[in-house]
C-alpha cells in the first residue's frame, strides 16, 4: 500500500514538473515571439547580438551609452534600437540625439560599423499596447561632438541655455515656475 | 528609462541619455546639473511605468536570445572547445571576415546547414572531438596571430 502511494506521489510529483515546465517554456516562447513581432520588418533578418549593454569611449569626447538593443544584419552591419513608454506616439529629437551617441560610443569601442540610422520603438504604458517602430535618421559624430562640447559650454556659464523646443515640455515641467528666475 | 543615473562616470563623461536632454530642453540640463533632477508626481508615475515596460522589453529580448542559443548550441567550436578564447576567434571572423561578403555569408549559410549534423556526431563519440578540437584550435591560433584578434567579448555565440 504504502509502495502505491509513492508511486503515485512520485507520478505526480513528475507530471507536476512536466507542467511548470511546459509552462515555463511556453511564456518562454511567447516572449520570444513578441519580440519577434515587435520588429520592424528591415531587422527581420538581423541577429540580436546586444542588449542593455554599456559601451563608452573617453575620446574625442566622453561618452558612455547603454544599448537597449542592437541587431545585426545579413550584411555585417549594427543597427541600433531605442524603446520608449510614452503617451505621445512620435521619435523626438532626443531619441535621435540618445541613439546618435550610442552609436558614436559602439563604433568608438568595437570598431564595428553602425548603421547611420536606428529605430525608436515608442509604445503606449498600457498593458496591451504595442510597440511601434520608428526609423530615425542619426547625427553624424561631428554633430555629437559639437553638443557634446555645446553642453560643456552651456554648463561652464559660457553661452546661455536655450528653453525647450516644444511649449507641451514647458507645461509638464517641474520647474515650470521657476524656469526664469532659477537660471538667471 | 533608468539609465540617467549612470550619468558622470568621471568628470567629462557624459551619458547617451544626459546628452538626449539636450534635445529637450537646455534649461533644464542646467537647472539639473545645479540642482539635481526634480520631477512631478505623473512624471515620477510615467517612469515607474517605463521602468516596467522596460523591463518586459528585455525579457522578450532574453528569450529570444535563449531561443537562438539554443538553436545554436550545435556550432562545432562551441561543441569542442566551450566558451573559450578560440570560439570566440572563430565567431569573429565569421562576423568581421566573413559576414561582410556575398561569399562569406554563402560560407556561413552552408555552414549553418551541416554543423549541427556534425555536433551530433562529436556529441556521441567524444572522442572524435580529439582531432577536431586540434585543426580548430591551429586556425584559432593562426587567425588570431594573423589579424592580432585579441578574442574579447564581442559577440554573443
Amino acid at each position: 500500500m504504502s509502495a502505491l502511494a509513492w508511486g503515485v506521489g512520485c507520478a505526480v510529483a513528475v507530471v507536476g514538473l512536466g507542467l511548470v515546465m511546459a509552462r515555463w517554456r511556453s511564456v518562454e516562447t511567447d516572449a520570444a515571439r513578441a519580440e519577434r513581432a515587435s520588429r520592424p520588418a528591415a531587422l527581420r533578418d538581423a541577429e540580436l547580438v546586444y542588449m542593455e549593454r554599456l559601451f563608452r569611449i573617453s575620446t574625442p569626447v566622453g561618452l558612455v551609452a547603454k544599448l537597449d538593443r542592437a541587431y545585426r544584419m545579413p550584411s555585417g552591419l549594427l543597427v541600433l534600437v531605442e524603446f520608449k513608454t510614452r503617451w505621445s506616439n512620435q521619435p523626438f529629437l532626443s531619441d535621435a540625439i540618445q541613439l546618435s551617441a550610442q552609436r558614436m560610443a559602439v563604433m568608438g569601442q568595437t570598431g564595428q560599423s553602425v548603421a547611420s540610422y536606428g529605430y525608436v520603438m515608442v509604445k503606449a504604458p498600457t498593458t496591451r499596447a504595442l510597440p511601434t517602430a520608428y526609423r530615425v535618421e542619426l547625427l553624424s559624430d561631428d554633430q555629437v561632438v559639437a553638443l557634446v562640447r555645446r553642453r560643456e559650454a552651456i554648463l561652464a556659464n559660457r553661452i546661455s541655455a536655450r528653453r525647450a523646443w516644444s511649449k507641451k515640455a514647458c507645461r509638464t515641467c517641474a520647474l515650470r515656475q521657476q524656469c526664469d528666475s532659477l537660471l538667471q | 528609462m533608468g539609465k540617467r543615473s549612470r550619468r558622470s562616470v568621471s568628470g567629462r563623461m557624459v551619458s547617451a541619455s544626459d546628452l538626449a536632454q539636450m534635445g529637450r530642453c537646455e534649461r533644464l540640463v542646467v537647472f539639473e546639473h545645479l540642482h539635481g533632477s526634480r520631477r512631478t508626481a505623473g512624471q515620477q508615475r510615467a517612469r515607474a511605468r517605463g521602468l516596467v515596460e522596460h523591463e518586459q522589453f528585455y525579457r522578450e529580448g532574453q528569450a529570444a536570445s535563449t531561443q537562438v542559443d539554443r538553436k545554436g548550441r550545435c556550432f562545432i567550436a562551441t561543441c569542442v572547445f566551450g566558451e573559450a578564447w578560440q570560439t570566440e576567434v572563430l565567431r569573429r571572423f565569421r562576423d568581421e571576415a566573413l559576414r561582410p561578403s556575398v561569399w562569406g555569408r554563402r560560407v556561413i549559410r552552408l555552414y549553418y546547414r551541416g554543423a549541427p549534423s556534425i555536433c551530433v556526431v562529436l556529441r556521441r563519440w567524444p572522442q572524435m572531438q580529439i582531432p577536431v578540437r586540434m585543426v580548430l584550435g591551429v586556425i584559432a591560433t593562426g587567425l588570431r596571430w594573423w589579424s592580432g584578434l585579441p578574442g574579447g567579448g564581442k559577440c554573443r555565440r
